[in-house]
């Protein structure tokens, strides 16, 4: 007993804090380094301008990736995301259209985003099904909705004003980064000093025990799912602003990028590990290497591989720190 | 010449020593138990003779040659078999199947030679004599029947020393009798046996000699005769026992009212509890005993409201609780620590502290919303000093703990919570 207590008190907190800030300096050492070797083979790549264009680009997947990492943190996962996108859109072009406010559209796509999200969770716990195959089928079927509400045309003929939720400026910064900061504002504190963040750790760590110290875990499953599809939504709405018009095409294969981000960050598709500030920073990474590649050159076939590449490099590096951590 | 020895093994894990050490030597045709409490290292010291841990230092000898397991696949060569408290069958396969998992004969060197395979599963069988069609699936056998799968697999891997892992704690007692047979039997034909339980009874009927270890050290090796089992049990808890039990009989001065705080009235579940009741009084501490698989889980499970009941009722504190789930038996003062600690209770990827105040979100949260670091550290302060919980700091991940403070963590877990009646499995 005596030398058990010995010995611990050696460790004391350091494996654990070290470990905990090593795991996102390897991020942010990746990160800068590909930000030095871009910058070398283009000069235009850290122009303040790129700088910014590269955080409007990731501003959409960094905000579905602050939605899809509270749900792999419950160990599920939600793949109709992508088609969440298209028709929010859709429906943002319809409400500005019909003569509302940017504001009024955004909202109104939120809630129908959430409305999807609310049928992913339902259907889930109802069931007890696996959120992969719900969320199969939604998005085979939201963007169908799509398709059918549009009769497979973009939704044209918008008001000037309305590309300023994509395109503007305010004090100098893109608005979509605006926005991309307060989401992952809300969603770090959520996560992390409020009961449902806590909820939401447990049930992805252990449904069961969380389920035996009083957690409602399907209440957490359906809200995790709902706050996914609403993150979606807002995606959706800016992207429409973006592109001036409602398209029903836009965001496929979103949802892959949007988990490789925060598969990227280290969160576990087993739930109950991972969080948000390293899921934005996979999503930075993704988006660094996407423009510089562009900036240097590479054919977007290239690009694809290369993107693959990384996300199997990054699992890799994060089992093998896993299994450092265990022997 | 002990067939296998094992010397001074030491293994440590991040914060804690679970083998300091520790000795072992196996006789030849032996049954050979190991002793010692919940996080003794019995299993940890287990899992290094099968290769599943690597020992941080120490020496192991197999017929006086010295050898090192990287894997488990390298005590299995030498003919070294475990049969772990968690049988580790694939139930969706045949029985043949799983006797010949990761062996399969070859026909042509690349197809599956069935027949053969059947053949000598049945022959596996045989040798042990039990009649179980090699054919059937797993998933339709028995805990029983799947454990002596195992047994067969083992010995038809030509196996000379058979590590047992609480192999009774399913079975019901015809079941262990027959279960005892065999292990005789397998002894009889030259296999040496380890056998780890809590059962000390089975341990004295079964047993040739004993290590018995505590806090990770030898305390020393004993013939099964030489021992009774209160002079055993002194072994395993240390020098204090007296002193130990002493003060418990103090304290068991019974209930300290008449107040029925909980009652089970006529509880029925569909296929496991049939019309049973309880009466629980303030103070008190009731034993609900029974075999595996008499129901002693399932009515503590729903009396906590973990499974829905088909009829009866459960009154706390005189209420009545219609519908009774988890979360509205807790705030009626209720708490289950359920049997499997991980996979019920622990959330392992978290910290010490995260596990501890995830049932008393309600008191450190005041506003509802936000969490109160302040309030919640003084929680976990406050019991980890008074449980005495050996951890390396209060956000050390609570998988690196050991099996006994990982319990102590989900009881506090309650007890900062002032749960009033505590359902223990």
């Amino acid at each position: 007993m005596q030398k058990t207590t010995a010995i611990s008190g050696r460790f004391e907190d350091s494996p654990i804090t070290i470990r905990g800030v090593v795991d996102e300096l390897v991020l942010i050492m990746i990160l800068i380094a590909m930000i030095i070797l871009f910058g070398a083979l283009n000069k235009n790549f850290l122009s303040m301008n790129n700088m910014l264009n590269i955080l409007r680009q990731i501003s959409i997947y960094g905000i579905m990736a602050a939605g899809m990492t509270v749900v792999l943190l419950c160990g599920h996962i939600d793949i109709s995301v992508g088609s969440v996108v298209a028709f929010s859109g859709v429906v943002t072009a319809y409400c500005v259209q019909a003569g509302t406010g940017m504001f009024t559209a955004t909202v109104a796509a939120i809630l129908v985003a959430m409305g999807i999200g609310l049928f992913n969770g339902l259907i889930t716990v109802r069931f007890a099904l696996p959120s992969m195959l719900v969320t199969l089928g939604t998005q085979q079927a939201v963007r169908g909705l799509g398709y059918v509400i549009t009769n497979g045309r973009p939704v044209y003929g918008m008001p000037e004003w309305f590309g300023d939720l994509g395109g503007g400026y305010f004090l100098g910064i893109p608005r979509p980064v605006i926005i991309l900061v307060a989401v992952a504002i809300v969603s770090i504190v959520y996560l992390k000093y409020t009961r449902f963040g806590r909820d939401i750790y447990a049930v992805g760590g252990n449904k069961e025990a969380a389920r035996l110290c009083g957690i409602h875990s399907k209440r957490v499953i359906v809200s995790a799912l709902v706050i996914c599809a609403g993150c979606a939504g807002l995606s959706g709405a800016i992207w429409a602003a973006r592109l001036t018009s409602g398209q029903p095409t836009v965001g496929m294969g979103y949802e892959m990028q949007v988990i490789a981000a925060a598969v990227i960050g280290g969160t576990s598709l087993n739930g109950g590990q991972g969080n948000i500030a390293r899921s934005f920073l996979g999503a930075l990474i993704l988006g660094v290497l996407y423009n510089g590649l562009n900036l240097v050159g590479v054919s977007p076939y290239w690009q694809l591989v290369a993107t693959g590449l990384i996300i199997i490099l990054a699992i890799v590096l994060d089992s093998i720190r896993s299994l450092g951590g265990r022997s | 010449m002990p067939i296998l020895t094992m010397k001074s093994i030491c293994k440590n894990f991040p914060g804690t020593v679970a083998l300091d050490a520790v000795d072992l030597e196996l006789k030849r045709g032996e049954i050979h138990a190991l002793m010692g409490q919940n996080g003794a290292g019995k299993s940890t010291l287990m899992k290094i003779m099968s290769g599943v841990y690597t020992p941080s230092s120490g020496k192991i000898f197999f017929d006086g040659k010295e050898v090192v397991f990287n894997e488990p696949g390298d005590a299995l060569k030498l003919g070294i078999s475990i049969i772990s408290q968690e049988l580790s069958v694939c139930k969706d396969l045949t029985v043949a199947e799983n006797i010949f998992l990761g062996r399969v004969p070859p026909r042509c060197s690349v197809f599956v030679d069935w027949k053969r395979m059947y053949a000598e599963a049945a022959r596996a069988l045989d040798r042990i004599g039990v009649k179980i069609h090699p054919k059937i699936r797993l998933s339709q056998l028995s805990v029983a029947q799947k454990q002596i799968i195992e047994i067969a697999k083992a010995v038809s891997r030509e196996c000379k020393i058979l590590l047992m892992d609480e192999p009774t704690s399913a079975l019901t007692l015809s079941e262990i009798d027959s279960l005892f047979k065999l292990v005789r039997e397998l002894k009889e034909k030259g296999l040496t046996i380890v056998y780890i339980s809590h059962k000390l009874d089975e341990v004295f009927e079964i047993c040739d000699r004993m290590t018995v270890l505590r806090d990770g050290r030898n305390v020393g090796v004993y013939t099964t005769s030489d021992l009774t089992p209160s002079s055993l049990t002194e072994l395993m808890v240390g020098k204090n026992v007296d002193e130990f039990f002493r003060r418990d009989e103090r304290q068991g001065t019974g209930p300290k009212s008449e107040r029925i705080v909980l009652e089970a009235k006529n509880v029925c579940r569909k296929g496991c509890l049939n019309d049973v009741s309880l009466q629980l009084r303030e103070g008190e501490v009731l034993g609900v005993y029974g075999l595996m698989g008499s129901g002693r889980t399932e009515l503590l499970r729903a009396l906590y409201g973990v499974d829905r009941l088909d009829s009866g009722q459960v009154v706390v504190e005189g209420k009545a609780i219609r519908n009774p789930n988890p979360s509205v038996c807790m705030r009626n003062g209720m708490a289950l620590i359920p049997e499997e600690r991980k996979e019920q209770g622990l959330f392992l990827e978290l910290s010490v502290q995260q596990n501890l105040t995830i049932a008393t979100m309600d008191e450190i949260c005041p506003t509802g919303v936000f969490v109160s670091s302040a309030i919640e550290r003084s929680i976990v302060e406050q019991y980890i000093d008074k449980l005495k919980i050996k951890t390396a700091s209060r956000r050390t991940k609570i998988k690196s703990l050991s099996c006994f403070n990982q319990q102590k963590v989900i009881l506090s877990r309650w007890l900062a919570k002032f749960s009033n009646i505590l359902l223990l499995d």
